[in-house]
């Protein structure tokens, strides 16, 4: 099997297990369902591994020495990539899957008619014309090849000599010469029809549906498939007593193929199906337990807030046809640095409209407010696209764009600084949340502007390192946190009795509660029909998800709270397990670029470091609320461990939060900065600070971010009492519980005028206006009626003269005007 | 040569025709008897006969005259046709006259 062949295997195997459980999940039953999602995401998984095993020695094969590695991040991609001394085209498989959307319009090729001896100049009779469709000019360099499919192949190679276009070429590319296309290459033909010219762009809407594998791809498919997998299986646990799984299990792994349909697209169309595709699959999974109107509304948010983004995407791909004349990434990035002016209007605007795309996709300052309502979806949801998957989106466009955005500088220094703004404020109102999926949602947001910060400041790889080690730990903190819930469920359910055979009676509880609602709804139910009924939800927070209820579970539920504990050390960068590495890996990055960049830079790796500071702030609160001091409610109390299904993956995670950073160690010849480096044209960065320093400072800062919430709230009585911190500054504290009022403000600004005028529009324009047109037509249509009958007198007599009358205007006009 | 018909003047017949045709058109306007109406409507009808026999006449074809059979045999079909309708008429609204016969305005 060749990776060309395995590619599409991987994006099929998702996508069979959706038709399957989509026609007959109702058939197969919830647990057969699970069964069926799960297997089809690991075979998907076990075919991205075979691909890597296969891709990989390519991939991490010894490149030259980099030439050009002291040249600014400002530098063209095309210039620093080939600066590597490795084609980068090596480790990169292709495969079409369909031609579609071909717009074929007829161009005209210059060829020659007989031997041309290479260099010499083309005379009249020596060339010919040929129309070529455009269907058959395939958008690629290789001339040779796409010459050798035109035309018969001993004919294949010839040196050009001009390129006609018929229709004339559109939004002003000049017809290409063949220095600029071809190179010099000599003629080998016996002088029969030889092609001498191919344009490098095609002209016409040519877009296939087209897979792409590259390190960066590869990485992504891994770690969807690989999380997915695990998270799948743990759904199969966590989902047990839901009646609609065939309809989750449905909607995961169509979530899957969607996302590896956007990592694995050969060109932005695919990327923007794949895009789409997993907006809509958050919506459904967010809204999964859509009979709660809190669910439902949730689930809108989060598609409209998406759509905005969508919509300057998909402006930026227009844009991006009408400088390229095509959205295959193979022709477009090469020809970045060649077609767009650096920093100019073009350049500028394609970048800043996909930067406002990825804020969508990835939850970023000033989209971000979708992604901690998205919470209302299935814990197992929220792990799987609102921390791993679906939301890297944006930071895998930008690293796959690099080339465009690297041709304009000023907004790939907005995107670092919407990353700072974004990463600082999501990690301050993460500091005060007191619902732990709530923290958990902020705390994204936040990782994520880090990874922005990253790619900003041109380090792609250390972004896309950042994504690859936060999948692992929030994936691992959101199903811990799910099976923290789970445990405290139970608790509440069972109260003191623990010597009552709590696995029966668990099931009975549910199984009665979910006969006719679902999800949190049949939570209540489920209490009241309990004898221990769970404490009514405290300013809207269950009180299973409630932070001040839980603690000391990590005595409870061992398995789950020591995973939590690694995921959360994580997350909050302590050495040596994953976060460590990529957050000190982005700080350093940034800072270095203040070498050239100036203060900004200085500014961002300030908030960066503080930001570090407040994470290990609110982890370490987390930590010790839930897991650690004395149960605070019932339900912590008699919280229970979860099912091995649910405990397996999380003790998985916990291993890969823990080695994460392997692959990005220099001391191991740093294979993944080898393998992705050809890809995002990486430089390394000389001149800036020591890395063991910045890597100390970090650290130290993350101690003390630690050491103030064991302060706080690591013992029985606190060193500094959490009141008095409010206390201190009652404003602040309200605002960042009320999350800075974005929601309040987005209200009014947006939502509120935006209903007035819609409903301006209904009762006035709808109602007034296109209504008042139809009815008038109608009406006027009847006093026409109305009007004309008085014609129809019903004598004979009238209508006898009318004839008279027109039978002699007739003759009279027949005698004297002919 | 001119043909012989030519020279025999069609003013008189074509008169007489223009005549009828006036008095026959009058008394389907004027008068309120449908029966009337319906020997007006045959009067116009004849006096077009008479003006195409004459011009057929005039001009040496026999084409007029040929129409003017099948316009005889068409009016023979028509006053069938015509007098069965004054009879249903007068059935349904007990009078021939052509007045009365003006339910369709309302």
């Amino acid at each position: 099997m060749t990776i060309e062949t395995l590619l599409p295997v991987v994006l099929a195997l998702p996508l069979l297990g959706f038709v399957v459980l989509a026609f007959f999940g109702r058939r197969l039953g919830g647990r057969r369902s699970g069964i069926v999602a799960t297997a089809t995401v690991g075979a998907a998984f076990a075919a991205a591994l075979w691909i890597a095993a296969l891709a990989l020695p390519v991939m991490l094969a010894p490149h030259e020495a980099p030439q050009a590695s002291s040249k600014p991040a400002s530098d063209s991609a095309g210039v620093t990539t080939l600066g590597h001394g490795v084609d980068p085209a090596s480790a990169v498989y292709r495969t079409t899957l369909w031609n579609w959307m071909t717009v074929a319009p007829e161009y005209a090729l210059t060829v020659a008619t007989r031997p041309i001896p290479a260099g010499q100049p083309v005379t009249a009779d020596a060339v010919a014309v040929v129309n070529v469709p455009v269907a058959r000019v395939l958008h690629d360099l290789d001339l040779s090849s796409t010459a050798r499919r035109m035309f018969s192949p001993e004919q294949a190679v010839g040196r050009i000599a001009r390129v006609d276009f018929y229709p004339p070429p559109p939004y002003g590319i000049a017809p290409l010469t063949g220095d600029r296309v071809m190179g010099d290459t000599t003629l080998e033909t016996d002088g029969s029809v030889v092609p001498v010219g191919l344009p490098a762009t095609p002209l016409g809407f040519v877009v296939d549906i087209a897979l792409q594998l590259d390190a960066l791809s590869l990485l992504m498919i891994l770690v969807i498939t690989g999380v997915g997998f695990l998270i799948h299986l743990y759904s199969t646990g966590y989902m047990a007593h839901d009646p609609d799984r065939p309809r989750y299990f449905a909607y995961l792994n169509l979530f899957v193929f969607s996302m590896l349909t956007l990592v694995l697209g050969a060109n932005f169309l695919v990327l923007f199906v794949g895009w789409e595709l997993v907006g809509a699959c958050s919506y459904l999974l967010i809204g999964f337990w859509h009979k709660d109107d809190v669910n439902a509304s949730a689930g809108r948010k989060a598609f409209i807030v998406n759509r905005i983004g969508d919509v300057a995407f998909l402006i930026a791909m227009m844009l991006i046809f009408t400088t390229f004349a095509t959205l295959s990434y193979a022709s477009i990035f090469p020809a970045a640095a060649m077609q767009l002016t650096l920093g100019g209007g073009a350049a500028t605007a394609i970048a800043a409209l996909l930067l406002i795309g990825a804020t969508g996709k990835s939850a970023q300052v000033p989209l971000y407010v979708w992604l901690p309502d998205a919470m209302a979806g299935p814990t197992p949801v929220s792990a799987l696209i609102h921390a791993a998957t679906m939301v890297t989106a944006g930071v895998y466009m930008i690293a796959r764009a690099h080339a465009l955005f690297e041709r304009a500088p000023a907004v790939l220094a907005a995107v670092a600084v919407v990353g700072a703004v974004t990463a600082l404020g999501a990690a301050l109102i993460a500091l005060v949340q007191r619902d732990i999926k709530r923290v958990l949602a902020y705390s994204t947001v936040s990782q994520l502007g880090y990874m922005f910060m990253g790619v900003g400041a041109g380090a792609y790889a250390a972004g896309v390192f950042h994504l690859m080690t936060h999948a692992f730990f929030k994936a691992l903190l959101f199903l811990g946190a799910g099976s923290l819930m789970h445990a405290m469920e139970h608790g509440f359910h069972h109260g003191g009795d623990e010597a009552f055979g709590h696995g029966d009676a668990h099931t009975d509880a549910h199984g009665d509660a979910l006969g006719d609602t679902h999800g949190h709804a049949n939570r209540d139910a489920h209490a009241t029909a309990s004898t221990h009924a769970a404490p009514p939800p405290e300013d809207g927070i269950p009180p299973e998800q409630d932070l001040r209820r839980m603690g000391g579970l990590v005595r409870r539920a061992p398995i789950t709270g020591w995973t939590v504990v690694i995921g959360g050390l994580a997350l909050a960068g302590v050495f040596p397990l994953a976060g460590f590495w990529s957050k000190d890996e982005i700080l350093h990055a940034v800072l270095s670029r203040s070498v050239e960049g100036g203060g900004l830079w200085v500014v961002l790796y300030a908030v960066g470091l503080l930001t570090a500071g407040l994470t290990a702030f609110y982890t370490g609160r987390l930590l010790l609320m839930a897991l650690f001091g004395a149960p605070r409610s019932d339900g912590a109390a008699h919280a229970a461990e979860s099912p091995r299904s649910m405990t397996a993956p999380l003790v998985v995670l916990a291993v890969l939060s823990a080695v994460g950073g392997l692959p990005a160690l220099h001391a191991l010849g740093s294979p993944l900065a080898t393998a992705l480096g050809p890809v995002l044209g990486e430089h390394a960065s000389e001149g800036g600070p020591s890395a063991l320093t910045l890597a100390v400072v970090a650290s130290a800062v993350v101690a003390a971010g630690l050491g103030l919430a064991w302060a706080m709230y690591g013992r029985a009585t606190p060193l500094v009492e959490p009141a008095r911190m409010t206390d201190a500054a009652p404003a602040l504290y309200r605002t960042l519980l009320g999350k800075f009022y974005v929601d309040e403000l987005y209200d009014r600004v947006i939502v509120r005028p935006f209903k007035w005028l819609a409903d301006r529009l209904w009762h006035d324009v709808d109602d007034g206006v296109i209504d008042g047109a139809v009815n008038g037509v109608g009406r006027a249509a009847v006093a026409l009626g109305q009007a004309s009958r008085r014609w129809q007198t019903g004598y004979v007599r009238s209508y006898g003269l009318s004839i008279l009358i027109g039978a002699a205007a007739l003759a009279a006009w027949l005698l004297w005007l002919v | 040569m001119i043909p012989l018909a030519v020279q025999i003047p069609a003013n008189g017949p074509l008169m007489l025709a223009a005549v009828l045709f006036t008095i026959g058109a009058a008394g389907v306007l004027l008068r309120r008897n449908i029966i009337i109406v319906l020997m007006s409507v045959e009067l116009m009808l004849n006096a077009v006969n008479l003006t195409l026999v004459t011009v057929s006449h005039a001009l040496a074809s026999l084409d007029g005259q040929i129409f003017v059979f099948f316009s005889l045999t068409v009016a023979a079909a028509e006053v069938a046709v015509g007098l069965a309708l004054v009879v249903a008429l007068h059935r349904s609204l007990g009078s021939t006259d052509v007045d009365a016969a003006s339910s369709l305005r309302d």
